[in-house]
């Protein structure tokens, strides 16, 4: 962890340097105005980002490295896969949501996701794949009146 | 006292035991099924009380987190795995228990000190709440400000393993606020030129991508790694309940309740004391309830054999927690837990803004919520009892099932919570955040209180500037102010000591 520790320190310090010197000037107006400017408490919140993982780096430096420590990383590839392949249902089925309805994408949701979850019995996926989304589409259509997609 | 009154018949209406009911039953199921807890649930369930009146959306939101609080005592007693991280106390006593055929009596034990220590809890509630409001309204805006600057910092440094990247967890969260309106000039303020990004990022966008979303998805990853893993020892089978148990084991007699009298009693004073201060969680309270009835016991080496008394400290201290929770909230308006945090953002979807001002504008509201807790806990103690055996069929859930529907139900209450498509995506974009702070150990609790204390901490250095002529040095000149920040400096001077005091012991 202390070498993850490390590189995400740094890559904070990046992303605060960018954010303070560029993004944040540049997205939020300027002016003389009353009270506090609105660049004011990003650019504090930045800075103690900066601040902080200055001491991250220092305190997870190389030289301080345990041997059995140094070689630990919490996101492996397998990790970044996983991620990838949830992140990429969800957006597929949000995309199904939008362009054919709550239902559809709720199937293609929970019917996707239990396939990666490992599920195989095409009639186990059938019934929760379609069951889940009627019943909730029922449940907050006619009995919540909420408006859904 | 007309407002008590009424706020207590507001309570006692059918729609609001109802709503209490079903809060409570779903916040047991959810905190029994290990990897879901309350803090999920609530996530998901702020968007479904939209259109309900204020104190049935707020009572349905307090049944699930008192329900999931007790709920995660059911798979630590079977299973001898926390539904919930406040259960594992639960799980040195409670899980030998069930093995000698009392898993009944074990869960019965764990109700009763369960409704036993939050009640006590609710009550000193009731009475503190109104006193400390007065105190609070009394605060200036430099006093706010150091209190918020406070309180990050007390729950940065107890949420997080890393007190550094706790404050890095609480920074982020306050900067990621800033996105939208300027509240003073009105003027876009990190939009990237979108126009959905104006209304700034809406609270259950993050709630719930980082509370329940990203959960998910680490639960799904950690059952396939499990299956890729032949050689990984098989997971322990749940204790069943069995039919032909005696009345003595399928039942706590008034003697064994009050025989562990004192231990309540103890427990429920360590868990409201602990609830009352942001930032040190429910599962430090289990900790502390358990560690002291074990000293204090007659019968020590009891403990970790199927020991009644350690089940009932470890319970009604967690559960002593979720009403003192509520102080910091309703008082000053500060979230102690992610919990308080999401129900911030119900209250304000409900008109209320949190706080002593609250006291003085919604004082029926308030009395109603403190009736409908009270409510709660008797709810509580009937559905838990009529249904344990029901309850404890949950942990049999498969998670194939159960999680994909997870997922689908948070894209559908990130949905309902704004109305738009757009924020399905905020959702996700939090989920995918959350789960890389749950694997980089940067604390999502912290980011998210953060989040929420952001607008307030804005508003609080706005008004100290204004007022003293935009000089902040005022912050150090007034007593409470600066003596809230020297408490923060010297609390984290303390932490930072000690963790170097423990990482130089470790060093060979």
């Amino acid at each position: 962890m202390q070498r993850m520790n490390f590189y995400l320190s740094l890559s904070l310090i990046a992303l605060g340097l960018i954010l303070v010197f560029w993004v944040i000037p540049s997205q939020s107006a300027s002016g003389e105005r009353y009270g506090l400017p609105p660049s004011t408490l990003p650019i504090a919140c930045t800075v103690l980002i900066i601040v902080f993982s200055v001491l991250l780096m220092f305190q997870n430096r190389p030289g301080t490295w345990d041997k059995k420590e140094a070689g630990a990383n919490p996101l492996t590839p397998r990790i970044l896969r996983h991620i990838a392949l949830y992140f990429g249902i969800s957006i597929a089925g949000v995309l199904t949501m939008k362009y054919l309805g709550f239902t559809a994408g709720g199937v293609l949701t929970i019917a996707a996701a239990m396939i990666s979850a490992g599920r195989h019995s095409p009639l186990s996926i059938a019934i929760w794949a379609l069951g889940a989304p009627a019943a909730l589409y029922i449940v907050l259509w006619y009995g919540l009146r909420m408006p859904l997609p | 006292m007309e407002a008590i009154i009424a706020g207590f018949l507001d309570a006692f209406t059918p729609s609001n035991i109802i709503y209490l009911t079903v809060g409570i039953a779903g916040g047991v199921m959810v905190g029994a099924i290990p990897g879901l807890n309350g803090p999920m649930a609530i996530a998901i369930a702020v968007p479904l009380t939209f259109y309900m009146d204020p104190l049935i959306a707020i009572a349905f939101l307090v049944g699930i987190n008192k329900g999931s609080t007790f709920g995660g005592s059911i798979s630590a007693i079977l299973l001898n795995t926390p539904g919930t991280p406040e259960a594992v106390a639960t799980t040195f006593d409670g899980y030998p228990l069930a093995r000698q055929g009392k898993g009944l009596k074990a869960m019965k034990m764990a109700l009763y000190a369960s409704v036993t220590g939050d009640t006590f809890s609710d009550i000193v509630l009731i009475f503190v709440a109104a006193p400390i409001a007065t105190v609070a309204l009394k605060m200036g805006p430099p006093e706010v400000f150091s209190v918020i600057i406070f309180a990050l910092a007390l729950i940065a440094a107890l949420e997080s393993a890393s007190l550094l990247k706790g404050l890095i967890g609480a920074s982020l969260g306050i900067l990621v606020n800033c996105i939208g309106i300027d509240p003073v000039s009105a003027s876009p303020r990190m939009t990237f030129g979108i126009m959905d990004l104006q209304r700034g990022i809406p609270l259950m966008a993050v709630g719930i991508g980082m509370l329940a979303l990203s959960e998910v998805w680490a639960q799904l990853e950690a059952g396939s790694h499990r299956k890729r893993n032949a050689d990984s020892k098989k997971q322990e089978e749940a204790v069943k309940i069995s039919a032909g148990l005696t009345k003595a084991d399928q039942r706590i007699s008034l003697a064994e309740y009050l025989k562990v009298g004192k231990t309540l009693l103890r427990s429920s004073l360590i868990g409201t004391a602990v609830g009352t201060l942001p930032g040190l969680g429910v599962t430090i309270a289990s900790f502390l309830g358990y560690g002291a009835a074990k000293r204090a016991s007659k019968n020590p080496e009891e403990f970790g054999k199927g020991s009644l008394e350690g089940i009932a400290a470890a319970e009604a201290a967690n559960n002593a927690v979720v009403g003192s929770n509520m102080i910091p909230l309703f008082t000053l308006g500060i979230p102690g837990n992610v919990v308080a945090a999401l129900l911030i953002g119900a209250f304000i979807i409900h008109g209320v803004t949190p706080g002593p001002m609250m006291f003085e504008e919604s004082g029926r509201l308030i009395y109603g919520i403190y009736a409908a807790m009270l409510m709660a806990n008797l709810l509580n103690l009937f559905i838990g009892g009529l249904g344990l055996r029901i309850f404890a069929k949950a942990l049999s859930a498969p998670r194939s099932i159960v999680l994909p529907i997870i997922i689908f139900i948070c894209m559908a209450g990130a949905y309902m919570a704004e109305n738009s498509i757009f924020a399905i995506f905020l959702m996700l974009i939090f989920a995918a955040g959350g789960y890389f702070m749950r694997k980089l150990e940067i604390s999502f609790v912290t980011f998210i209180i953060g989040f929420v204390l952001g607008p307030m901490l804005e508003l609080s250095l706005q008004q100290t500037l204004i007022i003293s002529h935009n000089n902040p040095l005022i912050i150090l000149r007034r007593p409470i102010s600066s003596a809230f920040l020297l408490l923060t400096a010297f609390f984290l001077w303390r932490v930072t000591r000690k963790k170097n005091t423990a990482s130089k012991g470790d060093t060979p």
